[in-house]
């Protein structure tokens, strides 16, 4: 792509699987290795990036997150802190937080994988199997008599 | 990002989709990830969510061992030992961590350390919190505590400490961060070159010591590596962390950042910082009570003390006089 803005930067378009095209700075874009890897590849030139993997929603907010984190430098580290604090409890439940971390992983943005994998941690910290169950809609897919061998098999990890 | 939110439910997917089990579609790499960031405890315990699931902990690249979540003290110890004992030892492991709120007992301590120096472990961090329940100075686990170099560890990156005993003669050629909290530092054993508690890591590159204690110096504390890049030093206090009368001297001709926080200006005898970047101090001086009733003694000490600061201070800024950015404060 050719676009460049009044900052003489370059503009590249990175298209969601669901067709949805988003216009972004490339160093904006470049926080993903995976499309850093890409444009350095060649492969921005011809139109945009196709990113098959990420939905349109998903990507917004992937791109919220790299447009925040390629704009601030150390000093804003405090700010930038409490950026992604938000950032993530907006995200709101574990389905979006899995699919940004899907989304992070197939970038290769480590940051956010971080911070999303760091979130979904403190979830179920403290909380017993049932509770993370629950919470997490994971459908039990033991037997009555696997899970009596199993929960046996690990009850030095449950005190 | 709160538009985005109310619109994502409403979008595409519809609200079917909120009710969709995702989390247990996730590769067993994510989930690994996931469960570095979590105390092993509960990664144990993701084993009976799921069939899938039941191994998937085995392999996690990080082991957090908290006793603070465990109610009982007494079970902590046989829990770190059979995690450690049930690994797959197919997977590698990258980082160690054990926090204790009290003092460490020595059989666990070297169990953790064995098994960390011997599995290729590049990170290793040994907390116990001293301060808050005072169980006293931990000596290190016995294997980080040798004379001679073992061969086995050359994996070791980064060593983090707090609330230990670190005498001089540990060492780790291969360490390249070192970072103390509110350890006592001992200089008595250290190997040959006096004053330098530091002398054994020769390719560390980041130093990180915070309100650690000196003993067994005879002249100064001497901290000197020709790889350092980044030292950071905080809560140096003459009486409380250094002995009265010591002097302190830093050499690293590739030194590029200094950090010097909540600490009084020591009395350097040597600054040989040439490739100095940035530098930030923080050296807070003390200042005379306010109200009326401050003796005479009192306030002729804090000025005879922040003479000697500024002293001391004026020397310090000439050795930082080649740093490109200076931030200071007091």
């Amino acid at each position: 792509m050719s676009i460049t803005t009044e900052n003489n930067e370059k503009m590249i378009t990175l298209m969601s699987s669901d067709g949805e095209e988003f216009v972004v700075e490339e160093a904006v874009a470049a926080q993903s290795q995976t499309i850093k890897h890409l444009i350095e590849d060649g492969c921005s030139t011809e139109g945009s990036i196709p990113l098959p993997n990420v939905t349109g929603r998903v990507l917004s907010e992937v791109i919220q997150y790299c447009k925040k984190h390629s704009s601030s430098d150390d000093k804003e580290e405090k700010e930038l802190e409490a950026w992604d604090a938000e950032f993530v409890k907006a995200a709101d439940d574990h389905v979006a937080l899995t699919d940004l971390m899907m989304a992070a992983n197939f970038l290769d943005i480590k940051g956010l994988l971080d911070l999303v994998a760091q979130t979904l941690a403190n979830m179920i910290t403290g909380k017993s199997p049932e509770e993370v169950r629950r919470m997490w809609n994971i459908k039990n897919d033991f037997t009555p008599e696997e899970a009596e061998k199993v929960r046996k098999e690990n009850q030095w990890a449950f005190e | 990002m709160n538009n985005n939110k109310r619109a994502r439910i409403g979008g595409a997917g519809g609200g079917e989709e909120e009710e969709e089990d995702r989390i247990s579609d996730l590769p067993d790499a994510i989930l690994e990830h996931i469960l570095c960031f979590l105390g092993t405890k509960f990664a144990v315990r993701t084993s009976v969510l799921l069939k899938r699931w039941r191994k998937v902990w085995t392999c996690v690249p990080e082991l957090n061992f908290t006793s603070e979540s465990f109610s009982q003290e007494t079970s902590f110890a046989p829990f770190v030992n059979e995690v450690l004992r049930r690994r797959n030892g197919g997977c590698n492991v990258r980082k160690v961590s054990l926090f204790r709120r009290r003092k460490f007992d020595v059989g666990l301590s070297d169990n953790v350390t064995a098994y960390t120096l011997s599995r290729g472990v590049e990170h290793l961090v040994l907390h116990c919190d001293v301060l808050l329940h005072s169980c006293g100075t931990n000596t290190l686990p016995s294997l980080l505590n040798f004379k001679d170099y073992p061969p086995y560890c050359d994996s070791l990156r980064t060593l983090e400490l707090l609330g230990f005993l670190f005498y001089g003669q540990v060492g780790f050629i291969y360490v390249t961060t070192l970072n103390l909290r509110r350890c006592t530092v001992s200089n008595h054993c250290s190997g040959g070159r006096d004053g330098d508690p530091f002398a054994q890591f020769p390719n560390l590159i980041n130093l990180s010591l915070e309100h650690c204690t000196f003993h067994g110096l005879k002249e100064a504390l001497k901290i000197s590596g020709g790889e350092m890049l980044n030292l950071s030093i905080s809560g140096l206090t003459y009486g409380l962390s250094l002995p009265e009368g010591r002097k302190v001297g830093i050499s690293a001709p590739k030194l590029q950042s200094l950090s010097y926080s909540c600490s009084e200006a020591a009395d350097f005898c040597e600054i040989n910082l040439p490739s100095l970047q940035h530098s930030h101090v923080h050296v807070p001086l003390r200042r005379a009570p306010s109200y009326p009733k401050s003796s005479e003694t009192y306030l002729k000490f804090v000025e005879e003390h922040n003479n000697r600061s500024y002293r001391n201070l004026f020397f310090f800024l000439q050795g930082l006089c080649n740093s490109q950015y200076h931030s200071y404060r007091t």
